[in-house]
């Protein structure tokens, strides 16, 4: 299991990934996460995730096409591999497994 | 339009991404910033926008987004450099000339900065060996009589030292150290050794780190009359080292026990001695002496504290306000504020009075360090110039180095190692001339001789390595700048863009008006401290003072050695006093005239019924003391005319037989000389008054004999002679009085000596920028000026052209120098002198004259040579 542990906030970049296929690239992954959990992070913090997400062979990326915007650099797009796709399902599966232990007494809260 | 509206980031910020970032990274993380740098646009304006993309460029700065210098690059790099050197050496010898006159302009200023560096290294490592030295203050006195100004001693007095160690818990361990322990021992060949050191109490070796060969360093000082030898001094006394547990017999009559042997004290400590004798020695042999430890007599003592590692000093110096407020109110007129003063501070920094050993004032450290940096920069600008001057040949070799893909970079790089190439080359010859020059710098002060011994380690040579690289730093970057600049396509076609040929001209001649300045006010400052000296020597002081030799006594019975000395016929007569007046030196108490509270600080000398005839005293009333031996037990007075004009006494006549009391004693005025300067020059003239030895029998000292000046050496190892069959064992201490007064101007000639050297120096490389500058100027006008002797220009026309442009500086250089320099005197070095020699038009226009001869000299070879080309020539090899 050791090397496929990922971060908490790495997961919500690679989750946004998913979600934005196949659209995801910096500013917008930045959005959407500010979008989805109200927290504002900075293009920095982002990238560098990005960056050890690649690292870890999570997602790899290509560059589109160069237009007018952007003072015509490129975007890099990024896709999750499926090395990312099975640690995202594996993450998942062991929190369920988790959720699926805690008897309901715990959540009750006790009122008197 | 890449941006709408024309909104773009800062230009700068973009830059520096582009400069740090990996180029794999880049072209995404600068797209991803532009379009939120758009989207902030929209959002919260342009200026808020901006503000967050340089904030954003800097956030970037991450280890995985900062570039690393590829092998290939550094490959480059060093290629690169093989070939600077290589190309800075081609140069060299190409231009043999230029490369001579700059390596020689720099070798010269480098001498004179590696003696200044190796001068203040040596300064800041004195006292450094002590292994505490971090730990270890000193207890400095602010002593103030009323009315009078504030004194600083560095010293303090046995009674505060021994209430620091009684009552301030938080000082770890004290030592007490008192100056002047003397003594003359026999040898085992029957031969005198006199004997110089401190007295200090048994902690000195606690607090300090000075290595005792033999002996308990906790005990050695403990009992009374305990000595610790050098084992300089303890092999001169016998023979050997090993001595513990000798005894020598000084002149007192009294034994002393060595009890310690320590090795000889470093050159680079404040407190020199070769014997140290334990404090209770001091403290028996001072028993019936009430004042000895009393809170008042702090002239002779220093206290040393080591401190606690990180102790609060600050709340120390509190403590010891507190304790000297509740001290001084226990004593009338006088008030004494303690202070600290840290051991790294003593060797440079505030000047102390009395101070134990050699201290330099931090202000003249900061003037050397200011001089040498004017010469250096002298030496660089000289550099700057030529190599400016030169660009016009090297712009094509620069075009077709960027033609073949040199970055702009690169070129800088190459002019920058040239200009160090040259600077390490000067320093292998100024190295050997500093080498033999120092012992000579030296040799101008009798205690930087002693303080400083100029020793050469393995760090000093590093330093000056680093010091070499930085001047070719400093030369080099001028001409990087300007020359890297150029560009490609206008270099290979020749053509020089007028606006940089003419800015860099400017700035030459600029550079050209700071070396005449330098230069001249060099000039101007060697005139004046000199004319500065010649007056205070020159000077009327009021009395004679030619053929006048002064004789130590020692502890000599006066009118022994009188009955002896004046059996010499050459001695014309021999007068007793107690200070050798015209010195810097003197005596004083307080006194009053009739009205008792009016009183007033008065100088004092104590001189017998000779003193005033044999120096030409001028009587103005009265008359000269009585023969002493009929005075005993009266008191008369001979005061000058300033003590009488400050009690207000109009005519001399009226104070003849009028009572004086001064310090608590009556005397009679007997007689008034007119005015003569008893200090030294720097002092106004004071209320002065002579006492007769009558009232003090035991109180003069020295002896002045008037000689005549035939055989004046036959007669002084005469006078030896006579003095050696008196006193055994101390030696004849003569002097004549006019060398002690050149003494006292030493310090004036010392200036003189020094800035001579700096302005031959500045002068030098002043000519040198010159010659090089004619050269070149010459050299490139040869055809213009070919061309206009063909046309009909006259020799003298010619001449003119070529020399305006050196001509021009010259003229300005005196606008700035001769204002700069009378104020720097002003304000700086003749401060506190009350006499001072006038600075007239024709010191200051010599010195403009020197200058112009210099320039006039040094241009006028070149520029006759190339107006008398013969033009044909010329015109025909082009």
């Amino acid at each position: 299991m050791k090397g496929t542990n990922i971060g908490e906030f790495e997961e919500l970049v690679l989750l946004t990934i998913g979600a934005l296929h196949p659209q995801a690239y910096g500013v917008s992954i930045k959005n959407e996460i500010a979008a989805f959990t109200g927290r504002s992070v900075t293009l920095s913090t982002v990238h560098s995730a990005l960056n050890r997400l690649e690292n870890k062979g999570l997602v790899t990326n290509h560059m589109g096409e160069a237009t007018g915007k952007r003072g015509g650099k490129r975007k890099k797009y990024f896709i999750i591999t499926s090395f990312g796709v099975k640690t995202l399902t594996e993450a998942r599966a062991q929190r369920e497994a988790i959720w699926n232990l805690i008897p309901d007494a715990a959540f009750k809260v006790n009122l008197t | 339009m890449t941006h709408p509206a024309g909104h773009r980031p800062p230009k700068w910020a973009n830059r520096l991404l582009e400069w740090y970032c990996r180029p794999e990274l880049l072209e995404d993380l600068q797209g991803d910033l532009h379009e939120y740098f758009d989207r902030n646009v929209a959002r919260m304006g342009y200026k808020r926008a901006r503000i967050n993309f340089v904030l954003d460029v800097f956030k970037f700065m991450r280890p995985y987004t900062i570039k690393r210098p590829t092998a290939i690059y550094q490959l480059i790099q060093k290629t690169m450099l093989t070939n600077h050197v290589k190309i800075t050496f081609r140069n060299l010898v190409k231009n043999k000339t230029f490369s001579l006159i700059n390596i020689g302009g720099l070798a010269i200023s480098m001498v004179i900065c590696l003696l200044s560096i190796s001068f203040i290294s040596e300064l800041n490592s004195y006292d450094k060996f002590n292994v505490n030295h971090e730990r270890i203050y000193r207890i400095q006195s602010a002593y103030q009589r009323s009315g009078q100004p504030v004194l600083n001693l560095a010293s303090s007095s046995v009674y505060t030292a021994k209430k620091i160690k009684n009552s301030f818990p938080e000082v770890e361990d004290l030592t007490l150290v008192t100056y002047g322990f003397q003594g003359n021992a026999l040898t085992a060949n029957n031969d005198y050794v006199s004997l110089n050191g401190h007295w200090a109490t048994e902690s000195f070796f606690n607090v300090f780190s000075f290595d005792l060969k033999q002996g308990n360093p906790n005990t050695a000082l403990k009992e009374p009359y305990s000595l610790i030898l050098t084992e300089r001094i303890a092999t001169s006394l016998f023979g050997h080292t090993q001595a513990v547990g000798k005894t020598i017999k000084l002149q007192n009559d009294r034994e002393y026990k060595v009890t310690g042997i320590m090795a000889n004290v470093p050159a680079n400590s404040h407190i020199q001695f070769e014997v140290l004798c334990s404090f209770k020695t001091k403290e028996i042999e001072e028993r019936n002496n009430e004042r000895f430890d009393s809170w008042t007599s702090l002239f002779n003592h220093y206290t040393y504290l080591l401190l606690p590692q990180n102790a609060d000093t600050e709340a120390l110096e509190a403590k010891l306000i507190n304790l000297s407020e509740e001290e001084n109110a226990k004593v009338n007129n006088r008030s004494i504020v303690l202070g600290l003063q840290p051991l790294d501070k003593i060797a440079i920094g505030t000047p102390l009075m009395n101070d134990l050993g050699f201290s330099m004032d931090q202000d003249v450290v900061f003037m050397v360090i200011g001089l040498t940096f004017i010469i250096l920069l002298s030496a660089c600008f000289n550099y700057t110039n030529l190599s400016i001057a030169r660009s016009f040949k090297r712009t094509r070799e620069i075009g077709v180095r960027k033609a073949m893909g040199s970055t702009r970079a690169q070129v800088s790089r190459l002019f920058l190692t040239e200009a160090i190439v040259i600077s390490i080359l000067a320093l292998l010859i100024a190295y050997p001339i500093f080498e033999v020059t120092k012992g000579q710098v030296l040799s101008f002060d009798s205690e930087l001789q002693q303080a400083i011994s100029f020793e050469t380690s393995p760090k000093l040579l590093v330093t000056f390595v680093g010091f070499a690289l930085l001047t070719g730093l400093m030369a080099g970057f001028l001409p990087a700048v300007f020359l890297s600049k150029t560009k490609v396509v206008n270099a290979l076609k020749g053509i020089f863009s007028r606006t940089s040929t003419t800015s860099s001209w400017n700035m030459r001649k600029a550079l050209l008006v700071a070396q005449y300045t330098l230069s001249l006010g060099f000039i101007l400052a060697t005139t004046i401290s000199y004319s500065q000296y010649k007056y205070a020597l020159d000077y009327d002081l009021g009395y004679q003072t030619s053929g006048i030799v002064n004789v130590a006594l020692g502890g000599q019975d006066a009118q022994t050695v009188i009955n002896e000395f004046s059996k010499h016929p050459q001695v014309l007569g021999i007068s007793k006093s107690m200070l050798t007046l015209g010195t810097g030196r003197y005596l004083d108490f307080y006194g009053h005239y009739q009205n008792s509270s009016d009183s007033s600080q008065i100088s004092y000398n104590i001189v017998n019924e000779n003193y005033l005839p044999l120096h030409d005293f001028e009587f103005i009333a009265g008359s000269n003391f009585d023969k002493e031996s009929e005075l005993v037990g009266q008191s008369s007075i001979i005061v000058n005319e300033v003590l009488l004009k400050r009690f207000g006494v109009d005519s001399p006549t009226e104070a003849l037989g009028e009572q004086m009391v001064l310090s608590g004693n009556k005397y009679r005025i007997q007689g008034v000389v007119s005015d003569f300067h008893s200090s030294s020059l720097s002092d106004e003239i004071m209320p002065f008054a002579f006492l007769s030895t009558g009232g003090f029998p035991n109180a003069s000292n020295t002896l002045n004999l008037k000689i005549s000046n035939d055989n004046l050496t036959e007669t002084m190892s005469d006078l030896k002679g006579i003095w050696s069959t008196i006193d055994k064992a101390a030696p004849f201490e003569a002097e004549f009085y006019d060398e002690q007064i050149k003494q006292t101007y030493v310090s004036f000639f010392s200036i003189f000596k020094i800035v001579s050297i700096l302005a031959t120096i500045a002068i030098s490389i002043a000519a040198l920028t010159l010659l090089g500058m004619a050269i070149y100027t010459t050299e490139i006008k040869l055809k213009e000026i070919s061309i206009r002797k063909v046309l009909g220009a006259q020799s003298k026309h010619l001449a003119y052209h070529l020399s305006k442009g050196f001509l021009y500086p010259l003229v300005l250089a005196p606008v700035i120098a001769i204002p700069l320099t009378y104020f720097v005197f002003d304000e700086f070095i003749l401060t506190g002198i009350s006499y001072r020699a006038p600075i007239g038009i024709l010191e200051l226009s010599g010195g403009l004259a020197i200058l112009a001869l210099i320039v006039v000299l040094t241009v006028s070879g070149q520029i006759f040579k190339s107006v008398r080309a013969n033009p044909g020539a010329t015109l025909r090899s082009e």
